[in-house]
């Protein structure tokens, strides 16, 4: 116990933000199922509508800041400073901070559960000033609050040192243009987290001193402006969709590339198109207040058509990784190929709803839930599982049950459709998210029984997961340094690495070092 | 050095460019003033590295560079453990609920704040482990 809270390792950081980050998946998956069962028929009563609103409210919140995005930190904080042939983070101790900070942040925001009043339940979004009158949110609210801005800082501290590591503390010979993807996009995201996440942190103290302080920001009576929370919020909030997809990207680029046996396509077109996405990204946030009625409309519904293009290029560039390769169908790779299709569904309809008249037709309603489900769910949680499956072996020695890999992606996959495909169709028939129950007319009844039996199957993949972790480890099968034949650094060392990573660094002499050191034929002919 | 130099210095012009079709295309301050902000903190980055790094000779940026060249060069303190940051962490959190419930636990935790950064300075100021890059990769001396 005292390694985990005082080691500094960015190993030990990285295990450790991995396991609690599952350890609320498994929570928040928990509440979506409580969701799905109370939807599961018209006018149940499975919860109490307040009940409703603090089950969707921690729901949301924990899997964006508790569990999507944090993942990709503790993948990022385990694998980065071995992509780079580096010996640890460049700030150890602040690393130590940052997953202290996050730990203790996802406990505050549920200890609310326990605080008189009850949970936060003005939605993840907080909107004041539903969340900034006192009436009705007590401190749950509070906590939340509190939560968030403990999770902010993390995060910020989290990508200064992501940041300095990468340009700063790369292996000789690892230029900048022969950096993994994987780090490359990691990058990316932690420049979009110092330029988005100041704005939550900021909009987060004044809702608290709205609340304690009587600042009065978002209230017109005292000439406070909640079109103001909204912009703050949504200068960081769209951008925070980057952050939970950008760092995947990367790993479904590191995961095609392998088990498709040949290099990255357009290396230089993935590496700016994470740029372009992110730079894009920063310009598109009041596209989620279209319907306020008192945005830019035409500048943001372009700037959000116009991301669609560096998305194009990337999903371009693992096709054509694919194309002609000597593909192997492992858990992992079939993960991935789970991901693009899902993230195609879910990012075509993100264009649909990028139009104003489209989105005046879908806001606040299903559609869209299924919309960003399909691109945080179906994308960026199959990357999760991708990424699992890929570098287990890796952080534990291990490779996990491939039978038990394949039934586990198979029940996600058809669980996941089942559960996020029929929501489009109760949108369009015009069923508002955010409510507790919903009226027996048009196709509303069974469309909500298939989604809710989704649900069940989608619980029933992530028991077959928990088996094949703990079958895997009672199996102890080990893994061999490089399991994959795969091309980055990290594969170059034992499995799992030493305290320091490598005994010895191979020559960086391209993007595939470790590649070139078991293949110096290949390499040389290159 | 030069690509980043080159990343920041071209999101920044990004940043000004957006910043001002937003404020003609809209007249709203709230995003124009944060894509200004944007627009600054890259700045900053930019140039910063143009100016302060611009002798700077990363082993990592040479495509050449052999491990052996390296050897030897002190990467300074690569801490193995620590009990502070932890300590930090919770003394944020008992300075956030005394702002919001207890003036007893706003001090508790300020003071609490400042002894634990007081005592990672200590740290960092101590010479302990330091990392030292040798022919086969870092390894630590004492």
């Amino acid at each position: 116990m005292m390694h985990w809270l005082t080691s500094t390792n960015h190993k030990s950081i990285g295990i450790l933000y991995i396991l609690t980050t599952f350890f609320f998946f498994i929570v928040a998956g928990i509440l979506s199922l409580l969701i799905r069962l109370q939807l599961a028929h018209p006018d149940n009563t499975v919860l109490t509508p307040h009940a409703y609103n603090e089950v969707f409210t921690l729901h949301g919140t924990a899997m964006i800041f508790l569990v999507v995005a944090p993942f990709a930190f503790g993948l990022a904080n385990y694998l980065v400073p071995l992509q780079i042939g580096a010996p640890d983070m460049a700030f150890p101790r602040l690393n130590l901070l940052s997953v202290m900070l996050f730990i203790i942040s996802g406990f505050t925001i549920f200890a609310g559960v326990f605080a008189q009043g009850g949970a936060a339940a003005a939605g993840w979004t907080g909107y004041a000033p539903l969340s900034e009158w006192q009436i009705g949110t007590g401190a749950g609210q509070d906590l939340w609050i509190i939560g968030l801005i403990l999770n902010a800082m993390a995060t910020i501290m989290v990508a200064i040192n992501f940041v300095t590591t990468i340009l700063l503390y790369r292996a000789p010979g690892m230029t900048m243009w022969r950096m993994p993807i994987f780090t490359w996009e990691i990058l990316a995201t932690a420049l979009l987290i110092l330029m988005a996440f100041p704005s939550l942190t900021a909009v987060l103290f004044e809702l608290l001193l709205s609340r304690h302080y009587c600042a009065h920001f978002f209230d017109p009576q005292y000439g406070g402006d909640p079109i103001l929370y909204q912009h703050l919020f949504w200068f960081f909030g769209h951008p925070e969709v980057y952050v939970m997809i950008l760092p995947y990207f990367g790993v479904i680029t590191e995961v095609v590339s392998v088990f498709s046996g040949k290099p990255v396509f357009g290396y230089v077109g993935l590496v700016l198109s994470a740029f372009a996405i992110a730079g894009l990204s920063m310009g598109v946030w009041a596209h989620h207040m279209f319907t306020t009625g008192v945005v830019a409309n035409g500048f943001f519904s372009g700037m959000s058509f116009l991301i669609a293009v560096p998305t194009g290029v990337k999903f371009w560039n693992w096709i054509g990784t694919m194309w002609r390769g000597n593909i192997r169908l492992t858990t992992s790779m079939l993960f991935a190929v789970g991901f693009l299709l899902n993230f195609l569904v879910g990012g075509v309809t993100g264009v649909m709803v990028a139009s104003p008249p489209i989105d005046y037709h879908a806001e606040d309603t299903y559609f869209i839930v299924s919309h960003f489900h399909y691109t945080l769910g179906g994308g960026s949680l199959f990357a999760i599982f991708a990424a699992v499956y890929f570098w287990f072996p890796k952080m534990f020695g291990t490779r996990l049950n491939e039978t038990l890999g394949k039934l586990n992606f198979w029940l996600m996959f058809v669980g996941f459709n089942l559960t996020f495909f029929p929501m489009y169709f109760m949108g369009i028939e015009g069923m508002p998210r955010r409510v507790f129950t919903y009226p027996a007319i048009a196709d509303l009844p069974w469309l909500n029984l298939l989604a809710s039996a989704g649900a069940g199957i989608m619980a029933l993949a992530a028991i077959v997961f928990v088996v094949n972790v703990i079958v895997s480890k009672l199996a102890q099968e080990p893994a061999a340094d490089d399991p994959w034949d795969a091309f980055t650094l990290e594969w170059g060392t034992s499995s799992p690495p030493p305290e320091f990573n490598f005994h010895a660094l191979p020559p960086i002499r391209s993007e595939r070092p470790v590649w070139d050191l078991h293949h110096p034929e290949l390499a040389q002919q290159r | 050095m030069k690509t980043f130099v080159g990343l920041f210095a071209s999101s920044a012009l990004f940043g000004a460019s957006i910043s001002i079709i937003y404020w003609f295309s809209s007249r709203e301050y709230a995003g124009t003033l944060l894509l200004g902000f944007m627009f600054c903190g890259l700045s900053f980055a930019a140039g910063y590295a143009r100016v302060a790094e611009r002798h700077a000779d990363l082993a990592g940026d040479d495509p050449q560079r052999r491990h052996s060249e390296t050897a030897g060069e002190d990467v300074g303190i690569v801490s193995k453990e620590s009990a502070w940051p932890t300590a930090l962490a919770f003394s944020i959190l008992i300075f956030f609920i005394g702002l919001v419930w207890s003036d007893f636990l706003l001090i508790a935790g300020l003071v609490a704040m400042l002894l634990c950064l007081w005592r990672l300075g200590a740290e960092s100021a101590r010479v302990g482990h330091r990392t030292v890059l040798t022919q086969d990769g870092p390894n630590e001396v004492e």
